[in-house]
């Protein structure tokens, strides 16, 4: 029994951070239709504010707090800082909230300045900006040190790591997050702003010609993706306690939102949902069952009898080379993803379906 | 106080570029040059940009590697140029036929094209860390998770350290500059591309077979990305993770130069191997020339100025530099 609930409690707070970095890309490209491959970056600031900001204003505005060099000598200061948080509460609450403000504040000028360079340009060049983006920001983080301490990373003190074991504590954080941004969005959407999205997402032209403004509609939807996906980076830095460079790459912070987002169904935040769901069933089993599927693979390579021994083979590697072609094989059979977009049912919708039927009925 | 001399110290510092780096500079532009050639040429077939681009630069680089183990020993591995032409062009013809082609008769947008061409950057790269999994923990050659064959070269002029590779190098772009121009206006295959470029259904109504005619053209710029990726490790380093990043100084490439112009990639190329290879020390000559040593950090952010690059040309000048100089160009002659 305590195994399986282990297995719920670190569940939970992985499916909440990833739900929420999948449902800020749904916003950007399940009802904008924009292609934000630099996801990377929101969720890197977010992340950067949590692990690289959050102790050191505590360092600068508590005459009190430890004042060891939280850079450079992170590993006694984070430990200091640690004592200090366990021993300040109020303090560090109220700074892991004001932390959370600031990655949002930051997430959202992220979306703005990424976006603007390419803001009237097709969805490619949108595309090639935000991939560029992102890596300009990576590589600046990882080779400036004071940011950071390079490629090497450093060890987060968690704010709340007096509340109780640490896993209870993120569960309810990140569902509160994921809830919170779940409400937000469904909000959005149903405003007039979100048929605006899908109605830029559709056709740009026509949209434009129904007095829509594409640039700022952009704008706006990047801002809004890019502060969700920094609130997720920085739950979880704070949640993982170490930030490091290569932990935010391309292929864990960009291609499997992407993923999740295709597979599940793009336009439909249960589908999302879903599709995050899938893929960590899918890792974890791959994980689960490494020794099943290496042994599958070298009874493969060995259908000739050439008796190779495959136990150099690192099975990790069958995860990306799996999902590469899930994706793939998703756009070709079934590019709206498992579940489909709905129409929003809003009073005209509604009031069109009820003559519809009622016309029926009379033709019947 | 900065005073006149110090603006001479610093264009002093600025303008001295040795040798060996103006050398490295040459093989850098022409290798990018037959890179963001492919690039663009893809873009400019299919409309789309090809994020799967730098695995048939990675499939030459591992010829090259192979080539050296197994088949050449010390020689450098120029012999293989064929095979990796041919390795690059085959990895880029079944991206476009079994990923690109279906995808877009079943009107997959440009959105969903992209991610699919990503999600074959992560399949080849991945196929690529495989490879070089097996030469490590089987074959025990530590060497595949990094090298370089700059030793094996052959020296041409030992006085200044003259290799064979940027020779190779850049009469190869002079040869394919000459031979693109040849292809593009003389022959009725290159007449025939440029007509399916311009407008595919028009061309097809005159009996051009665009879709050959893009095979071709997908062909022909994965082979361009493998005989790059083959000279690469003849100048520098290479790992598994290289492929993944110089996709980014590809596509800087291609960008400067503008997508829509087929002769874009060489301005661009030049453009980018000048900011990445000469202009960060050349910055750092300067100032410390006046003084600051300490400007020595601007050296590790090299290949950060081509993503630079990218952003800036796409917020002042989308079009590339390739439009911008040919119009510059046809108004000087008009005078």
């Amino acid at each position: 029994m305590s195994e399986v609930l282990s297995l719920v409690i670190d569940t939970i707070p992985f499916i909440a951070i990833f739900a929420t970095i999948a449902i800020s890309l749904n916003i950007e490209y399940g009802y904008a239709g924009l292609p934000n491959f630099g996801k990377v970056l929101p969720v890197f600031g977010g992340a950067l504010i949590a692990g690289s900001m959050v102790p050191r204003m505590i360092q600068a505005i508590f005459p009190d707090a430890p004042k060891t060099d939280y850079i450079f000598n992170n590993g006694p200061a984070s430990v200091e800082l640690q004592a200090f948080m366990n021993t300040h509460h109020e303090i560090s609450v109220i700074m892991m909230i004001l932390g959370l403000i600031i990655a949002i504040a930051f997430g959202a000028f992220l979306g703005l300045i990424s976006a603007a360079p390419a803001l009237k340009l097709r969805e490619d060049y949108l595309a090639i900006t935000l991939i560029a983006m992102a890596e300009i920001f990576r590589a600046i983080s990882k080779n400036y040190d004071p940011i950071m301490n390079g490629a090497r990373g450093v060890s987060v003190p968690d704010p709340l790591g007096w509340l109780g074991p640490k896993s209870w504590v993120y569960l309810y954080v990140s569902s509160a997050m994921l809830i919170a941004s779940l409400v937000i969005t469904s909000y959005m959407l149903r405003t007039p702003l979100g048929r605006a999205l899908r109605a830029m997402r559709e056709n740009e032209v026509t949209a434009q010609s129904l007095g829509i403004n594409i640039a700022s509609l952009r704008v706006k939807s990047l801002m809004i993706g890019s502060a969700i996906a920094a609130a997720a980076g920085y739950i979880d830095t704070m949640y993982s306690g170490g930030l490091t460079v290569d932990k935010y790459d391309r292929y864990q912070y960009t291609f499997i939102p992407w993923l999740m987002v295709l597979m599940g169904g793009a336009g439909n935040n249960l589908g999302v949902f879903l599709g995050v769901s899938i893929y960590w069933v899918a890792s974890r089993a791959i994980n689960f069952y490494k020794d099943q599927i290496l042994s599958g693979i070298s009874w493969l390579v060995n259908l000739g009898g050439s008796g190779i021994d495959m136990s150099w083979f690192d099975v990790t590697r069958v995860e990306r080379i799996a999902f590469a072609i899930v994706i793939i094989v998703i756009l070709l059979l079934r590019p709206q993803g498992i579940l489909p977009e709905k129409p929003i049912k809003t009073p005209g919708y509604r009031l069109v379906e009820k003559m519809m039927k009622k016309n029926r009925e009379t033709a019947s | 106080m900065p005073g006149p001399g110090d603006a001479l110290a610093c264009l002093q510092g600025f303008v001295n570029i040795p040798l060996q780096q103006f050398i490295g500079f040459l093989f850098y532009m022409s290798i990018l040059s037959l890179m963001g050639l492919g690039l663009t040429l893809m873009y400019q077939t299919t409309k789309v940009p090809n994020f799967a681009y730098a695995s048939y630069v990675g499939v030459g680089m591992y010829v090259a590697f192979l080539g050296h183990e197994r088949i050449l020993g010390i020689m450098p591995p120029y012999l293989l140029a064929p095979l990796a032409f041919l390795l690059g062009g085959v990895a880029s013809l079944l991206t476009y036929l079994l990923v690109i082609k279906p995808l877009a008769s079943r009107g997959a947008s440009i959105v969903q094209l992209m991610i699919a061409t990503i999600a074959v950057e992560l399949f080849a790269s991945t196929l690529i860390y495989i490879l070089s999994d097996y030469y490590y923990y089987v074959h025990k050659i530590y060497t595949v998770k990094g090298f370089l064959f700059r030793s094996n070269d052959i020296v041409l002029i030992p006085g200044i350290q003259l290799t064979a590779a940027p020779v190779i190098a850049v009469s190869l772009l002079a040869v394919l500059v000459v031979a693109l121009y040849i292809f593009i206006n003389k022959t009725r295959i290159g007449i025939a591309m440029r007509a399916s470029i311009e407008n595919p259904q028009l061309a097809e109504i005159l009996g051009i077979p665009t879709g050959r005619i893009y095979l071709l053209s997908w062909f022909l710029a994965g082979a361009l990305g493998g005989l790059a990726g083959l000279l690469y490790p003849m100048w520098f380093y290479v790992d598994p993770s290289v492929p993944a990043r110089i996709l980014i100084t590809i596509f800087a490439v291609s960008i400067v130069g503008g997508l829509s112009s087929i002769y874009g990639p060489f301005l661009g190329a030049l453009v980018v191997a000048f900011a990445e290879s000469i202009l960060p020390s050349q910055i750092y000559g300067c100032l410390y020339s006046v003084g600051y040593p300490e400007a020595s950090e601007i050296l590790k952010y090299g290949f950060v100025f081509p993503m630079i690059l990218i952003i800036l040309f796409i917020a002042f000048a989308p079009v590339g530099l390739a439009p911008i100089v040919s119009s510059a160009l046809t108004r000087l002659q008009r005078r």
